[in-house]
C-alpha cells in the first residue's frame, strides 16, 4: 500500500515538474552577451551581480542582434552596451546574438508564443513583413516627430507604412563595386564607368592564376541581392503597382534577361571568376578579395570592415565605385535597423537605441565598420565624407531604387537565385532562366493580388 | 473499490507519458495539420484556404522533381550506409588485434556534430582553397579545379558520399550488435554441412538478423528522407536545385519564403509517406 502511494505520489510530482518545465509563460527570452569571450565574461558578471544584489528600480530590456556576434561590429556593440549600463540611468540591456539570415524565423517563432523582446534588431528589407505583422510599435509618438525628421531622406522608405514610421534605422549599406586600389594601380586599371569598361577592366586584371572579379553565386540572400543591384540598373523594376493597384512583375523581361546575360556572361564566358561561383558565399569572396585573388567585390559598404578585419594591412588600399549604369543608376538601400515591440518598455528601449545612433557612437560604428550613418548630422560629417573607401558608395547612394512592398517579398530571393545558378552551370539559357524567374514572379504578384 | 484504487494507479502511472506525448507529439502535429488549412504568417493572419495547399503543392512542377531527387538521395545513402555498415560490422565481429581501436575510429564520423562535418567537407572539396582539388592538380590528374558541389551533375553523387561517410557509423553499430546475436552453434553447423562463407553470411547470418535489418532499415530510411541538416549546410538545395530534397522544399517554404501554409500542406504528405515506407518495409521484412 505504501510502495503504491509513494508511486503514485512520484507520478505526480513528475507530472508537475514537466509541466513547470513545458511553461514559458514567465520565462523571459534567455540572453546571452553573444560574441566575444569578454563579453560573455561582462554577461557572466552582470548576471552574478544580478543575483547578488538585485537593484529595485532598474528596469531591465533585451533585445536581439545580429551584429553582436560579428567582428568587429560586436565588440563595438557590446562596449555600448556596457557604457551604457554605466549611465546607472535605472535601465539594464541585455542582449542575445542571432546570426542575420535567421532574425525573421526567430522572431515569427518568438511572435507565436508572445516572448518577443522589447526591441529587436533586423534587416530593413524586412521592414514591411516585421509591420504586417504588427510586431513593431510606431516610432514618433515614442521618440517625438522631430527626432524621426533626423533621419537622412531615403532611410526610412522600407520602415514607413501610410505615412507611421515603425523603425530606426542603425546603419544603412550602399551598393557598390569595392576594388584593391593597389592592384589597380600595379596594373593602370582605370575605375570603369560603363559595363563593357567593367568587364574590360575584370579581364586585364585575370593574369597569373588571379581574376577580375569575384561574384556571390551562392542562392541565397547574399547572392541575390547582389544580383539584384545588377538588375535594377539595367532598368528592372521587380514588382510594381499598376493604375488598378494590382502588383505586376518585370522579372523575365527583355531587360531581366540582358542582365542575367551580362552578369552570368562575366564567368560563363569571360572568365573572370574565380573558379566555383556557385559555391562561392560572402565569406569565401571575402577571403578570395582579401587575399587579392580577386581584385574587385560587388557588395555593400559593410564588406570594408569584414575585410580590413580580415587583412588590417588593407586599410587604404581600397576603393570603391558604384556599379556601372545601362539603362540607370540606382542604388539599393539596405542596412539594418531597430524595432520597438508594442508594449510596457518602448520608452526604456527607445533612450537606449538613441544612445546608439548618438553621433559620436554612430560616427565611431561607421569609421570601424564601413557601415554608413542614417541619420543626417552623422552622414554629413566631414569624416565620413573624407573616408576614401566610402567615396563610390556615397556616390552611389545619391541615386535611389524604390524597393517594392508587396507581401511575399521574402521568395523573390530564391526566384533570382535559381536563375542566375541554372545560366552558371549551363542548365539553362538566360531566356530559360528568365521565363522560369517571371511564372514565379507572376505567381507572388497573383498571391500578392489574392489578398 | 479495490478494482478503481487499482485502475487509479494505472492512471497514475501512465499519465505523465500522455502528457508529454501530447505536449512533445501530437499537439506540434496536429497544430501542424491545422495549419496546412490555412494562408497564414503564424502571426496576426489565418486565412481558411481549405485544401488548396494541399492542391497547391501537389500539382506543382517542383514537386515531383524533388520526390525524385529525395528518393535517389534516400536510396544512396541508405545503401551506403548498409555496404559500408555490414563491412566493417563483419571486421569489428571478427577476433582480430586492436579491435577496440578500430571500433573508435570507424565510430569517428558519428561523433562529430553535423555541421562540423558539413564545413569540413566544404572546405575539403572547395574549387578555389580546397584540399582534394589541390591535391588533384598537383598530381596531374586534373588540369584545373571541379566545382564538386557547384555542379549539378557532381553535387548529388557527392552529397551522398559525405553523407553515407556521416551515417555508415550507426548503422554499423546496430548490425553489429544483431551479428553478435546470431547462433555460433547455427553457423558452425552450416559450416559443417559444406556451406562457404558467402552461404553461410546470406543463407543463415542475414535471416538469423532479419528483425535488426528490419528496424535498422526502417530507421534509416526515415532518417534520411526527411533529412535536412547537412543538405542545407552543403548545398542549401542547390546547385539550381538539383539537391533540393523534399525537406529542403518544406524548410525553404516555410522560413525562407514565410509560406507556412504550403509547407505544412507538404510537411503532412512527407509524413503520409514516411508511414507508407515503414509499413510496405515491415511487411516486406516481416518475420516468417
Amino acid at each position: 500500500m505504501l510502495k503504491r502511494k509513494v508511486a503514485i505520489g512520484l507520478s505526480l510530482a513528475m507530472t508537475i515538474m514537466m509541466l513547470a518545465g513545458c511553461s514559458g509563460g514567465e520565462t523571459k527570452t534567455e540572453t546571452t552577451a553573444a560574441g566575444t569571450t569578454a563579453a560573455q565574461t561582462e554577461a557572466a558578471k552582470t548576471e552574478a551581480a544580478q543575483t547578488e544584489a538585485p537593484k529595485g528600480e532598474d528596469v531591465t530590456i533585451t533585445y536581439i542582434s545580429s551584429t553582436i556576434i560579428e567582428s568587429p561590429e560586436g565588440d563595438f556593440e557590446q562596449q555600448c552596451i556596457d557604457e551604457f549600463n554605466a549611465l546607472d540611468n535605472g535601465i539594464h540591456v541585455e542582449v542575445e546574438g542571432l546570426s542575420a539570415n535567421d532574425l525573421m524565423k526567430k522572431y515569427i517563432t518568438l511572435a507565436t508564443s508572445d516572448t518577443m523582446p522589447d526591441f529587436f534588431m533586423a534587416d530593413l528589407k524586412d521592414g514591411m513583413t516585421i509591420i504586417d505583422m504588427g510586431l513593431a510599435a510606431e516610432v514618433a509618438p515614442i521618440l517625438g516627430q522631430d527626432y524621426i525628421d533626423g533621419f537622412a531622406g531615403s532611410e526610412l522608405s522600407t520602415v514607413t507604412l501610410d505615412g507611421a514610421v515603425y523603425g530606426l534605422p542603425w546603419f544603412a549599406n550602399a551598393s557598390g563595386i569595392l576594388y584593391r586600389k593597389d592592384i589597380f594601380d600595379e596594373k593602370g586599371i582605370k575605375i570603369p564607368s560603363t559595363w563593357e569598361e567593367l568587364v574590360d577592366a575584370a579581364k586585364a586584371l585575370t593574369v597569373d592564376g588571379n581574376y577580375g572579379i569575384t561574384l556571390v553565386g551562392t542562392n541565397n540572400g547574399s547572392g541575390a541581392g547582389r544580383f539584384q543591384y545588377v538588375i535594377r540598373n539595367f532598368g528592372v523594376n521587380e514588382f510594381t503597382q499598376d493604375s488598378d493597384g494590382k502588383w505586376v512583375t518585370d522579372i523575365g523581361s527583355q531587360k531581366y534577361i540582358d542582365a542575367l546575360r551580362a552578369y552570368t556572361d562575366l564567368d560563363v564566358t569571360h572568365h573572370v571568376c574565380p573558379p566555383g561561383v556557385i559555391e562561392t558565399d560572402y565569406p569565401t569572396a571575402v577571403s578570395l578579395f582579401s587575399s587579392g585573388k580577386a581584385a574587385m567585390l560587388i557588395t555593400g559598404s559593410n564588406a570594408i570592415g569584414a575585410i580590413t578585419n580580415q587583412v588590417p594591412e588593407l586599410k587604404g588600399k581600397l576603393g570603391s565605385f558604384p556599379i556601372p549604369g545601362v539603362e540607370r543608376s540606382v542604388n539599393t538601400p539596405g542596412g539594418f535597423g531597430f524595432f520597438i515591440s508594442p508594449g510596457e518598455h518602448e520608452k526604456e528601449s527607445a533612450e537606449f537605441i538613441k544612445f546608439m545612433l548618438d553621433k559620436k557612437n554612430a560616427l565611431a560604428f561607421s569609421q570601424l565598420t564601413g557601415r554608413l550613418p542614417t541619420r543626417t548630422e552623422t552622414l554629413e560629417d566631414y569624416s565620413i565624407k573624407e573616408m576614401p573607401e566610402l567615396e563610390g558608395f556615397l556616390k552611389a547612394k545619391e541615386t535611389v531604387y524604390e524597393m517594392p512592398s508587396i507581401p511575399g517579398y521574402s521568395e523573390v530571393n530564391d526566384v533570382h537565385g535559381q536563375a542566375y545558378q541554372s545560366v552558371f552551370t549551363g542548365e539553362a539559357t538566360p531566356e530559360e532562366a528568365a521565363a522560369k524567374a517571371q511564372k514565379r514572379a507572376e505567381e507572388i504578384c497573383a498571391s500578392a493580388n489574392e489578398g | 473499490m479495490n478494482k478503481i484504487k487499482s485502475r487509479m494507479t494505472a492512471w497514475g502511472f501512465v499519465t505523465p507519458a500522455v502528457i508529454t506525448l501530447a505536449l512533445l507529439l501530437l499537439y506540434p502535429f496536429f497544430y501542424g495539420i491545422y495549419i496546412s488549412f490555412f494562408k497564414t504568417n503564424l502571426v496576426n493572419k489565418w486565412t481558411f484556404v481549405g485544401l488548396k495547399n494541399y492542391v497547391n503543392v501537389l500539382t506543382d512542377e517542383d514537386f515531383l522533381n524533388s520526390m525524385k531527387i529525395t528518393v535517389i538521395f534516400t536510396v544512396g545513402v541508405v545503401a551506403g550506409h548498409f555496404l559500408f555498415g555490414f563491412l566493417f560490422a563483419l571486421m569489428l565481429n571478427r577476433d582480430i588485434k586492436g579491435k577496440t581501436i578500430f571500433r573508435a575510429i570507424l565510430l569517428l564520423p558519428w561523433l562529430f556534430p553535423e555541421v562540423v562535418v558539413a564545413n569540413l567537407w566544404r572546405w575539403i572539396f572547395s574549387p578555389t582553397l580546397g584540399f582534394l582539388n589541390s591535391a588533384l592538380v598537383s598530381a596531374g590528374i586534373l588540369d584545373e579545379s571541379i566545382s564538386w558541389l557547384g555542379s549539378p551533375k557532381l553535387a548529388l553523387p557527392v552529397l551522398i558520399f559525405i553523407c553515407v561517410w556521416k551515417g555508415y557509423p550507426l548503422v554499423m553499430i546496430q548490425l553489429l550488435a544483431g551479428l553478435q546475436t546470431v547462433s555460433s552453434d547455427i553457423i558452425e553447423a552450416a559450416r559443417i554441412d559444406g556451406a562457404t562463407n558467402w552461404q553461410v553470411f546470406w543463407n543463415v547470418t542475414i535471416p538469423s538478423m532479419k528483425s535488426t535489418v528490419s528496424v535498422t532499415l526502417i530507421l534509416d530510411v526515415v532518417w534520411w528522407f526527411k533529412h535536412v541538416t547537412m543538405i542545407w549546410l552543403l548545398t542549401q538545395g542547390g546547385p539550381n536545385g538539383a539537391t533540393n530534397t523534399i525537406s529542403i522544399d518544406i524548410y525553404k517554404r516555410a522560413f525562407e519564403f514565410f509560406n507556412f501554409g504550403p509547407s505544412s500542406a507538404l510537411a503532412v504528405i512527407v509524413f503520409a509517406i514516411c508511414i507508407v515506407i515503414s509499413i510496405l518495409q515491415r511487411r516486406m521484412l516481416r518475420d516468417e
